[in-house]
């Protein structure tokens, strides 16, 4: 990462990439081993004039089932709920300075990008769809998976920038899009997509698709564990 | 030192996993109890998702149990023809509950099962084992013997399907053991217990059987149920964390070794009102969360098939 300045100046210094938007990320993959606590990842590039950035990561679509409490007999319980078919696991946003106005959701309606990307839709067929769809955003920004603020991106100069993006330890895994605007006067003059992987890596990653994949044979292999351990364990207590 | 679950799929503190199997084993060894009832909620609360703590705990259980049996066996205190007729139960039991397990999840209200379950039977232990400790403490001070157990003639014993049970000197339908079979299958697959502390009163109780044969038998009873739900739950919902359950085990064989040799110096009267204290007071904590008003009324269930 120590070299990326030299690495941008060159690009920036080479005739085909005099006023070009060149944009690149620091990893094409993230690998969640046992001892993940979090991984960062750079988004840098050129600008094809003295214009400003913004940076969208969006991971994997998923359905997800928010579900509202109610008092029942001195009891909460789960009384209604509403799906989303197709939400957005993860979001992270960056921009740099004085783009952002107003909102999340009001910034990114005013440059027309990112659409359903803080407020997914939902399946129709509830009066309060609203109070959900904010409740979604709520609960994902509480565990830390939605932002809850655009984050900065730096320039060197006009037209070098550079922005970095913090994946938490609990970043759901699948493919993510990330998504780059050149913006000048409110509008989106450039725009360029990356891709990254994020994916369990190493022993976890074996156990998640062993489970999964075969689950009759995995829940055999965890009984036998558990009884080779158990025994074990007996007959070493017997002898001490 | 962070571990991540690879089922779970989350990070948790290895340290803390095996302080809790320590500590619970601890208190199985002192009171020859599963821990089952105990370490599930406790998994909860440190943030392992209710359906897989359940699934986890019911695959560390077959090791608990398997130890158990095998000390059991080798004195003889096992009845397998009892155990078979509580085993026929207790499959059945626990297809039923990992079926009812897999419909209260799709429709959200799986948490809530759980919690509840634990509620009820965690009020009703605790508060027996409360009475009984604090009985057995005054006739202790009193000095008064205890009374001999009455053999009484119930309309249990006029049920058809009459069977002999040498082992345990007995002659009872079949029914009764078959359905105390059920019911503790079905608790260890809804909420991931082994179910002695249900199944060695009825056996006492309801069965009559000799007490040198309830713990080998209800352990050899556990051992298959719990394996039965470790197979199911593995197999329709995908649950069983190995790692998780490695963890615990690995923490409660060391716990388990100190509370027995701690068992055999303490007293165990005063220990007993400890334990149904403890008991009392997980049941407590869950009842709470049920009915104090959530920070946030909305809830996100992610990943939904």
């Amino acid at each position: 990462m120590r070299g990326l300045p030299l690495i941008l100046a060159l690009l920036l210094a080479h005739p085909a990439f005099a006023d070009q938007f060149v944009v690149d990320v620091s990893e094409r993959q993230v690998a969640i081993t046992a001892g993940f606590t979090g991984a960062e990842l750079v988004v840098f590039g050129t600008t094809a004039g003295p214009n400003g950035v913004i940076i969208l990561v969006r991971g994997p679509d998923e359905t997800a089932v928010v579900r509202r409490k109610a008092r029942i007999a001195g009891i909460w319980v789960n009384r209604d709920g509403v799906t989303f078919p197709e939400a957005p696991t993860f979001v992270r946003l960056s921009a740099s300075k004085g783009l952002v106005a107003g909102t999340v959701a009001e910034t990114l309606a005013t440059y027309n990008i990112g659409r359903h990307l803080l407020a997914p839709e939902p399946a129709a067929g509830h009066a309060e769809a609203d109070a959900f769809v904010e409740a979604f955003v709520r609960r994902k920004q509480a565990s830390g998976l939605y932002p809850t603020a655009f984050g900065p991106v730096n320039f060197v100069g006009e037209r070098l920038f550079r922005a970095q993006i913090a994946f938490p330890a609990n970043v759901p895994v699948g493919s993510y899009r990330i998504e780059v605007f050149e913006v000048l006067d409110g509008t989106v003059v450039n725009a360029t997509a990356a891709a990254l992987h994020v994916q369990k890596a190493g022993i976890e990653a074996a156990i998640f698709r062993f489970a999964h994949d075969f689950p009759i044979l995995h829940g055999l292999v965890a009984i036998a564990i558990a009884m080779v351990a158990g025994w074990s364990a007996g007959s070493v207590a017997r002898r001490t | 030192m962070q571990i991540y679950l690879p089922i779970a799929e989350l990070s948790v503190d290895v340290l803390l996993l095996l302080g809790l199997g320590a500590a619970v084993g601890v208190l199985s060894g002192l009171f020859g109890v599963g821990g089952g009832f105990l370490m599930t909620p406790l998994l909860i609360f440190i943030g392992i998702p209710p359906p897989v703590a359940v699934a986890s705990e019911a695959n560390q259980l077959v090791a608990t149990s398997i130890t158990g049996v095998l000390a059991q066996w080798r004195r003889g205190g096992v009845d397998f023809k009892m155990g078979l007729v509580l085993l026929s139960g207790g499959i059945i039991g626990s297809a039923l509950g990992v079926w009812i397990f897999r419909i209260l999840r799709g429709i959200g209200q799986i948490d809530l099962a759980i919690s509840l379950c634990y509620v009820v039977f965690l009020g009703l232990i605790g508060t027996l084992m409360a009475i009984e400790s604090i009985r057995a403490l005054r006739r202790k001070q009193k000095g008064i013997p205890r009374r001999g157990k009455l053999h009484h003639h119930t309309w249990i014993h006029g049920l058809p399907f009459k069977m002999r049970f040498p082992k345990s000197r007995l002659y009872i339908s079949a029914i009764t053991p078959f359905c105390i079979g059920v019911l503790v299958g079905l608790l260890a697959a809804i909420m991931g217990v082994g179910g002695g502390f249900i199944m060695v009163p009825a056996m006492i109780y309801l069965l009559g059987m000799p007490t040198a044969m309830v713990a080998g038998t209800s352990l050899f009873q556990i051992l298959f149920v719990v394996s039965t739900v470790t197979l199911l739950q593995s197999a329709t919902n995908q649950t069983v964390d190995v790692i998780l359950a490695l963890l615990l085990l690995a923490g409660s064989v060391v716990g388990v070794q100190v509370g027995t040799r701690l068992g055999a110096r303490l007293p165990s009267e005063q220990f007993r009102v400890l334990l149904a204290g403890l008991v009392l007071a997980v049941c407590a904590k869950l009842l709470f969360d049920l009915v104090a008003t959530p920070d946030d009324l909305f809830t996100l269930q992610p990943g939904v098939r």
